[in-house]
């Protein structure tokens, strides 16, 4: 895994995949058995944390409760050897940029989460680091606040021009500030791309399930001559009964692969009531409506397996109806079911 | 209503309370009756039947010279028990305070068996191990007497002390009450400490220290009183009168009847001072026993 000089990379996975393993290692915290950390050309596993020049903001913010923010940004400094007057103007430059500079006097106690985070943020940019590290440091905070600091948090990656490494399991905290995402699943890492790239092509099962929300609808199929628009047979799969027509390329990369058991994966925004000239045609029952006020969940009851879509809420559907639900061939992904890793570009 | 109300919830509480009452009166009951003796002539305790109960306010018992306390070496007692239980308390607070960060905080092999060894040490009494510590400490008395390196020390464990505090300057306890509060603190308090590149003992004292004041605290009052206390081990590595703490002093009182007025005093003498320490620390008391139970 490679992090580009000033990056906002995005350690993304479920609890105890090892991602905040993966930072602490890079912090120093903990050792490695094998392997190398290099930060620029140096190898660092031999290096004490303290002299990474890295710096971290914790998820529980980590703050000393008997001092004073103040200390508390200043406490880093104070160990390396500045002046007085210079731990005061970096302390009060810290201060201003995150806007917190009415709230030295107090101790930790007496914040809000949303200000207990600045501090900590203040403590770790008041270094002037190579790099931050940020082991999930939004989840302990409420949801509106949680927005707020994602905005702040891309702001100040802007105006520090610093490495950002942040560790989260929330995927809108990844593909909302990531500059690139590493998706990590039981201590391995799954796929490394911008969000865009890990969101359209997930490289395996498990990337394509864990992002997105709601979740890659993932059907059993295996593969099968299907009739095409003109009647002839072509490659193409069944899932659950269901023809699925592939692109052209697909169908080759399907056949080069032999895989014999498939997993099929569409996106809920891309089932659809009306999808001209349509690779799949799914019937089914509709057995839950949720409505966001913008659009609307389905979750359609097929004979063996379950869809979600997402709607618009221009479409009136009722709970317990018919409906049919199309996918366009473009947007069909092909899983092999064994070795659960993708087929096609 | 209002009125009535009051009424019945005083009635309601009135068993607790008198449960409370009557439990307060059979544990203040020795000190009462020591300070009702303390302030009897030596006549009332040489007559016929036990002593009244009631004072009859002789403060000579105290003051009189050539006869109260006063006259006695009290004083030198009290240091010499002042000394003792400072020593044994800053050498508690420091030794455990080290073993409990490095049970805590450091990775070695071998912590969890050596922890429970030091456990294993709150299991045995002070008189399991009283011979052989006065064996050691007779020993280490006797180096210093015979070997000329030594001896110009004048360092003396036996009537002297550094026996009475040596061996009890580490305890299994104080590691482990304090080892307990520290598991309490955040590991990442300490790393991002760590990543500021604090040290061990900057850990310590930066971190640490400020944040386990309530649990210094209370092993510093428990160390005190056990120390003030003690009894067998002073009677056995002292012999000079000078150097007797006052337990021992108020014993060797009590032995002569004709003392008896006096000794009583002498107890409270020795007392005052644990009073006033468990008053004036009480709030660290509470607060380090059942401090962690409650996030801040």
């Amino acid at each position: 895994m490679e992090i580009q000089d000033r990056e906002f990379f995005v350690l993304l996975g479920p609890s105890g995949c090892g991602k905040t393993t993966a930072l602490r290692l890079a912090a120093g915290l903990e050792e490695a058995n094998e392997g190398g950390i290099y930060i620029g050309e140096r190898r660092v596993n031999e290096v004490a944390a303290k002299d990474r020049d890295l710096a971290m903001v914790f998820q529980s913010y980590a703050l000393y409760p008997h001092m004073s923010v103040y200390d508390n940004i200043a406490f880093g400094l104070r160990m390396r050897k500045h002046s007085k007057d210079e731990i005061d103007k970096l302390v009060r430059d810290a201060a201003a940029t995150l806007g917190i500079d009415e709230l030295l006097k107090r101790k930790p106690g007496q914040l809000s989460g949303g200000q207990r985070q600045r501090v900590a943020l203040g403590r770790a940019i008041v270094r002037r680091p190579q790099a931050f590290l940020m082991d999930e440091p939004l989840s302990n905070l409420d949801s509106k606040m949680r927005v707020q600091m994602r905005a702040e948090l891309v702001r100040l990656h802007r105006e520090l021009g610093a490495t950002f490494i942040y560790v989260t399991h929330d995927q809108v905290e990844a593909m909302t500030m990531g500059s690139r995402i590493a998706v990590l699943d039981a201590g391995r890492l799954q796929q490394v791309g911008s969000p865009q790239e890990v969101y359209d092509r997930p490289t395996n099962l498990f990337v394509a399930s864990f992002i997105g929300s709601p979740a890659m609808n993932l059907l059993e199929a295996e593969p099968a001559q299907v009739a095409a628009q003109d009647n002839s047979k072509k490659a193409g799969a069944r899932a659950g009964g269901v023809d699925v027509r592939l692109p052209a390329g697909l169908a080759n990369q399907l056949k080069e692969s032999g895989a014999s058991s498939l997993m099929l994966g569409i996106r809920p925004e891309h089932l659809g009531l009306n999808v001209t000239e349509p690779a799949a045609t799914f019937d089914g029952q509709v057995d839950l409506v949720e409505s966001l006020g913008n659009e609307q969940h389905v979750t359609l009851s097929l004979q063996r397996a379950s869809v979600i879509a997402r709607l618009s809420t221009t479409e009136r559907i009722e709970h317990g109806s018919s409906l049919q639900l199309s996918v366009a061939p473009e947007h069909v992904q092909l899983f092999n079911a064994a070795t659960k890793e993708r087929i096609g570009p | 209503m209002r009125s009535s109300g009051l009424a019945q919830r005083w009635l309601r509480r009135l068993p607790s309370y008198a449960l409370l009452i009557v439990c307060a009166a059979i544990l203040l009951f020795p000190v009462y009756v020591t300070v009702v003796f303390s302030l009897h002539p030596l006549a009332e305790f040489l007559q016929e039947g036990a002593p009244s109960l009631w004072p009859s306010w002789e403060w000579n018992n105290y003051f009189a010279s050539g006869e109260g306390v006063s006259d006695t070496p009290i004083g030198r007692f009290l240091f010499n028990s002042l000394v003792m239980a400072v020593v044994i308390t800053a050498g508690q607070l420091i030794t455990a305070t080290l073993s409990a960060y490095a049970f805590a905080f450091l990775r070695f092999p071998g912590r969890n068996v050596l922890f429970v060894v030091f456990l294993a040490t709150m299991m045995v009494p002070l008189e399991v191990a009283i011979i052989p510590n006065f064996q050691t400490i007779q020993w280490l008395d006797s180096q210093f007497v015979q070997r000329a390196w030594l001896s110009w020390t004048n360092i003396r464990f036996i009537d002297g002390y550094p026996g009475l505090v040596a061996p009890f300057l580490a305890t299994g306890f104080g590691t482990f009450l304090l080892r307990q509060y520290f598991l309490t603190i955040p590991r990442e308090l300490l790393d991002a400490a760590e990543m500021d590149g604090y040290g061990h003992i900057r850990k310590l004292m930066h971190v640490i220290l400020p944040l386990g004041k309530g649990a210094l605290a209370t092993l510093a009052i428990f160390a005190f009183l056990q120390a003030w206390n003690q009894y067998l081990w002073p009677l056995l590595v002292t012999n000079d009168p000078d150097m007797r703490t006052v337990q021992i002093g108020i014993a060797a009182e009590a032995k002569d009847i004709s003392r008896i007025n006096v000794a009583f005093a002498g107890t409270i003498m020795a007392f005052l001072p644990m009073l006033l320490l468990v008053v004036a620390f009480q709030r660290y008391l509470v607060r380090g026993l059942f401090g962690g139970s409650v996030k801040g």
